[in-house]
């Protein structure tokens, strides 16, 4: 089976300083895997090249088997990679529920000058109904009239992960979702997260610096640290691993 | 042997003749870096400093017969830094956090405001032909340099020896003294130094004074170049220093010197050996007549497109980015189904009353301002979508408009084509030029895209518009343009014409609020709010730009065909040159980028707002009696300039505009104190109360 999302070998350097060291990759259809490392350690720039953010010095993106090495940010997103923000990416002057039909009506690419002039640009019923398919799944139906900003953090999150399920996705990239969030606002996001993705069967890749929410909401992990892959597995054993250890806890072993 | 040492001698030529000129370009590029490097602010109204301190070295010199050194020492030294501190103090260091866009419309609004407060404060009056003094005594004797190769005048020298005396007490300034030092902090990094206990506003309104300096010098060495004293000549300043400054990455100081100095050798150089094509192909007289003046545009539009640096460094356009958060959101943003309602029947109330005085009482001069008023609203809804919708500021909409109104003067005056069938195709000419020109900056995003469209609007002002098959009209009639006929109707007749131009306003308003509510605006208002965020759910933002920018082109075209019909004359020094056209975006987004209401009141401003207000016609209505108008009217109509210029200024807090903020706050207001009134036994129901509904269409 292809894998929903690999990366090969992936290579990147800034001015002289290897950032990334041929860090490779992959996620299975429909499997939670998360990406782990102490700060520094190349995940955003690893997460950037996946995206098409960044190019590549060399190595490979595939996309459901398919190379996306060479295509721009917004081709791979319509090919099936969705994303969140780690500073909060929203549309200001907009609905909840607006973020979900622009995103709905991007995917179908049917809007046309000639349709907007006439008046059937305007949103359909149907794109309307599968919105509120997706706002009632995240638990956010009675916040669709309301303007982002009156948003707390935590559902504007769910907003961003809204925006990005109406892709249709094949994998999610979420970057940092805890971050600026509080426990329980944590927990809540990764419950619904898992009840939605175990519904609706794409594949997670989640970016994150609380070693709690991956080791709970994760099957499989890799650590990244220092521009390489020094471990992989099952996330259960990698978060026990002496390589983990000694990345994350090493330099409060110096210190002491 | 011979021909290489005259080609030899050319360039050296060359070299001394674009030395002077560069001098100056490198003054103003640093002083330009300078606020840039301190204070994130990308500042157009450059140039008007520029002016101001020109105009009054000339009016204390000539005016008041001051001598050399009072004049320099109240117009470049007192009058300069206080420009630049005010600016600071009272604007900018409250625009810390805004987008970089923001400050750029902020100073586009200065640019125009400052020069027309400073002549109505001064009382000072440009007359054509009066050449402005320099700064030494008989400032155009010449000197042969030792080689007699190329005569420098007076003034030259001076430029010469102020912009070396001036670069080096800034280089001194850098290098030994703790402002200097702190100065150079700031530009790392202005968080960091305040957390070292420096202030940072302070470092950043001294370099704004400094600036400020640096403005006053170049203005008052390059003014004897120019032959009469006008602000629009000082604003073509501005772009040759972004052009040296966008050699150095607008970061380097040493690197916007020798671009400046690079830039003047370059356009003497370029002037010395550019081939002379023109003696075979009559046709490229104008290209080649008009290429030397204009290189600083070609060379920044070069620069911004083609220089890959600045291209990748997406957020080069504000140091600040990744150091401030992002500005507030904006209260009462969202505009209520009720207030819509109400804006409607004010509307069509408006225009009732309006047509009803107009046809019943209206006399010739009221009808044509009040035509005016209707096309330029036609052109302004080009701003509405391009600015309004897709949050880009282009400041080429005049180039755009123009292109309209030439096609209907060419294909009306060589084919004999109906003036209606023209204007579409003027329109679709602009819509082909507009989605040419996005290509190139469709990678660029913010405030790349102004600059690169002010380029392009100069280029378009001092090439394009000189070529016979483009703006070239008779000696004696100029560009003329005929009244249209369609069927029956003969809009020669003034009324008549008026409603053929409230119909195509009517039209393209229709169509505005189409598209906005449509794919099209959607996607625009998505890559408005964040382009990182649009592009991660598949929008192109190539392809939107590209659509935003026909579409405006487009309306732009249309508008400029219907404006050149109406005064029967394409008028393009007046209607559409680059510092004109800069006073509508000034006007549109004073007053409400991103409504029709909004883009009909800016047509309604720039045409009646003087002979309204300024002109106290109000006041005598009010009276019902003209004799009674009081004294202190006619005010003068820069007063129009400085007013609109200066509520610019708002866009950063309130970029929906101005009467769009007010109308949101008074409705939330009275929606407080209705249900305040109300009985407190049935308490509010969340579903009752009008739902808050974002971007309602306005008719």
């Amino acid at each position: 089976m292809t894998p929903a999302l690999r990366a090969i070998d992936v290579k990147k350097s800034f001015s002289g300083i290897v950032a990334l060291d041929n860090v490779t990759i992959e996620v299975a259809e429909g499997e939670r895997v998360g990406l782990i490392g102490p700060n520094g350690a190349g995940k955003t720039t690893f997460f950037n090249c996946l995206l098409g953010v960044l190019r590549m010095d060399g190595g490979k993106v595939e996309l459901a088997g398919e190379d996306v090495s060479r295509l721009p940010v917004h081709r791979r997103a319509r090919l099936g990679i969705g994303r969140t923000f780690q500073r909060i990416e929203l549309f200001p002057d907009s609905t909840v529920r607006e973020h979900l039909l622009i995103a709905e009506r991007t995917r179908r690419g049917d809007g046309r000058l000639w349709k907007d002039l006439v008046g059937l640009g305007r949103p359909k019923a149907d794109e309307i109904a599968r919105c509120d398919e997706v706002l009632e799944l995240l638990g956010l139906a009675d916040l669709a009239d309301e303007p982002i900003e009156r948003l707390s953090l935590g559902k504007g999150r769910l907003v961003e992960v809204g925006r990005a399920l109406m892709t249709e996705p094949k994998v999610l990239l979420l970057d940092e979702p805890s971050s600026g969030l509080d426990r329980a606002e944590t927990a809540a996001l990764a419950q619904t997260l898992g009840e939605v993705q175990s519904q609706q069967g794409f594949a997670i890749l989640l970016v994150e610096h609380d070693v709690e929410f991956v080791s709970t909401f994760t099957t499989r992990a890799y650590v990244l640290d220092f521009g390489r892959l020094i471990v992989e597995g099952p996330t259960r054993e990698v978060m026990a691993s002496d390589e983990v250890r000694t990345a994350y806890l090493g330099d409060l072993e110096v210190a002491e | 042997m011979l021909l290489a040492a005259s080609a030899g001698e050319d360039v050296f030529r060359a070299i001394l003749q674009g030395t002077p000129p560069g001098a100056v370009f490198a003054l103003i590029a640093l002083g330009f870096v300078l606020t840039y490097k301190t204070s994130g602010v990308f500042n157009l109204a450059f140039g008007a400093q520029a002016y101001i301190s020109a105009a009054m070295f000339f009016t204390a010199r000539v005016e008041w017969g001051w001598g050399i050194v009072p004049s320099v020492v109240l117009s470049v030294f007192l009058l300069a830094p206080l420009l630049g501190l005010v600016l600071e103090r009272l604007i900018f260091r409250h625009l810390r956090t805004a987008s970089a866009v923001s400050k750029l419309v902020v100073t586009i609004g200065l640019s125009v405001a400052l020069p027309n407060l400073f002549d109505l404060v001064v009382g000072f009056q440009p007359v054509a032909g009066r050449t402005p003094v320099g700064i030494v005594a008989d400032g155009a004797d010449v000197f042969y340099d030792p080689f007699g190769t190329y005569a420098f005048s007076r003034n030259e020298l001076m430029s010469i020896g102020v912009a070396v005396v001036g670069m080096a007490l800034l280089a001194a300034l850098f290098r030994f003294s703790a402002i200097g030092l702190a100065m150079r902090a700031v530009v790392e990094s202005p968080r960091m130094t305040e957390l070292n206990g420096i202030r940072a506003d302070r470092i950043s309104a001294f370099a704004w004074a400094l600036s400020s300096v640096f403005a006053g010098l170049a203005g008052v060495l390059i003014a004897p170049r120019f032959n009469t004293l006008v602000a629009p000549d000082f604003f073509n300043l501005v772009v040759v220093a972004i052009a040296a400054a966008a050699i150095g990455r607008l970061v380097s100081l040493p690197r916007a010197l020798a671009g400046g100095l690079g830039l003047g050798i370059f356009i003497a150089l370029f002037d010395t050996f550019l081939p002379r094509w023109s003696d075979d192909l009559t046709w490229l007289q104008p290209f080649q007549d008009n290429l030397t003046p204009s290189m600083p545009f070609v060379v920044l539009f070069g620069v911004l497109v083609l220089w890959p640096s600045i291209r990748r460094a997406r957020d080069a356009g504000d140091p600040l980015a990744g150091v401030d958060p992002p500005p507030p959101s904006l209260v009462a943003a969202s505009r209520s189904a009720r207030l819509t309602l109400a804006t409607r029947l004010f509307g069509v109330a408006f225009l009732g009353v309006a047509g009803f005085v107009l046809f019943v009482r209206g006399d010739a001069v009221w009808l044509f301002l009040v035509t005016q008023a209707v096309v330029l609203a036609t052109i302004y809804l080009s701003i509405t979508v391009l600015t309004g919708f897709a949050g880009q500021i282009s400041l080429c909409q005049g180039s755009f408009a123009a292109i309209g109104a030439f096609t209907v003067y060419q294909l009306a005056n060589r084919y004999d084509a109906s003036v209606l069938v023209a204007t579409l195709a003027g329109g679709a000419i602009a819509a082909g030029v507009g989605a040419l020109l996005s290509l190139p900056v469709r990678r660029l995003g913010g405030i790349w895209v102004a600059i690169a469209t002010l380029a392009f609007a100069f280029f378009f002002d001092a090439v394009m518009v000189k070529f016979s098959w483009v703006g070239g009209g008779t000696l004696f009639q100029g560009t003329r343009v005929p009244r249209p006929t369609l069927g029956p109707w003969d809009f020669a007749d003034d009324k008549a014409f008026l409603v053929l131009a409230l119909v195509v306003f009517v039209l393209v308003s229709l169509a505005v609020i189409q598209i906005r509510e449509g794919t099209i605006g959607r996607t625009l208002r998505a890559l408005r709010g964040s382009e990182l965020a649009a592009e991660s759910i598949g929008i192109s933002p190539a392809r939107a730009r590209l659509a935003a920018f026909s579409i405006s082109a487009f309306i732009a075209g249309i508008g400029g065909g219907m404006l050149a019909m109406h005064q029967e004359n394409v008028n393009y020094g007046n209607n559409f040159a680059p510092f004109a056209a800069l006073f509508w975006l000034v006007l549109v987004v004073s007053l409400g980028a991103r409504t029709v209401e909004g883009a009909a009141q800016a047509g309604a401003a720039f045409s009646l707002f003087d002979a309204v207000i300024l002109r106290g016609a109000l006041f005598g209505w009010i009276l019902r009696s003209p004799e009674r108008i009081p004294g202190i009217f006619p005010i003068s109509p820069k007063w129009r300039f400085v007013l609109f210029g200066l509520s610019c200024i708002q866009f950063a807090r309130h970029p929906e505009g101005l009467v769009e903020h007010g109308k949101r706050r008074a409705m939330l207001r009275a929606e407080t104190r209705l249900a305040r009134k109300r009985p407190p036994a049935s308490p509010p129901d969340p579903v009752a109360e009008a739902p808050v509904r974002t971007e309602e269409p306005v008719g």
